[in-house]
């Protein structure tokens, strides 16, 4: 048996499965499968590395509230804090500044109000007849 | 290298795989499932889980390889 022909053997070998007798004889006589074999189980022993640093990276789960609990989502209490943005808060502030803006401008532009009286004189021609 | 590290290389020679060949590799190797295990989750036959976990680890080897490019012998630093 050649390396070629052996090559699919020595995943199962590693997997702890059997294998051909012959494919077995090879891959315990030839280097190159033994350097296969160690790669493989260098891999095996980094995605084991992997999943213990997801493990430990992962934030415990928390137990589902009990339906009885469950607070209802709307609507909120009126002191509720809510997140937003930041973006959409300088939005809102750059707002507020511009509508303080203008409403001052058009209070400054705006004429005071001032009294007037007009007066008229009619004479008694003017005025229609019963 | 430090293990965190080679890890992390790992994660990354990760995507050369196809996701189904990684999953596969992720289940034998770290969750230890068996070959009968797999083929009824993957409904294929046994033949077809060997053959496609030769396939992701020869693909991680040579991707390890081509990487680091070694000198000669094993791609593992």
């Amino acid at each position: 048996m050649d390396c070629l022909t052996a090559e699919p053997f020595v995943s199962i070998l590693y997997d702890g499965e059997p294998v051909p007798a012959d494919a077995l004889a090879h891959i315990t006589a030839c280097l190159s499968c033994q350097t296969r074999l160690q790669d493989y189980a260098v891999i095996s022993g980094r995605m084991h590395t992997l999943a213990a640093m997801e493990r430990a990276g992962t934030p415990p789960l928390e137990a589902p509230p009990h339906p009885g609990d469950r607070r209802p989502v709307w609507p909120h209490p009126w002191n509720a804090s809510i997140s937003i943005p930041h973006v959409l808060a300088a939005a809102f502030a750059l707002l507020f500044l511009v509508t303080s803006a203008g409403w001052l401008r058009a209070t400054a532009a705006r004429p005071k109000p001032v009294l007037k009286l007009k007066l008229e004189m009619r004479t008694t021609r003017d005025r229609k007849p019963d | 290298m430090r293990s965190g590290e080679a890890a992390a290389e790992l994660d990354s020679l990760f995507e050369c795989l196809h996701p189904d060949d990684r999953a596969l590799l992720w289940l034998r190797e770290v969750e230890g499932y068996t070959y009968d295990e797999l083929a009824k989750i993957l409904r294929v036959p046994q033949g077809t889980v060997k053959s496609r976990l030769f396939s992701a680890r020869e693909g991680l080897r040579q991707a390890g390889r081509t990487r680091s490019q070694p000198k000669e012998g094993s791609w593992i630093a």
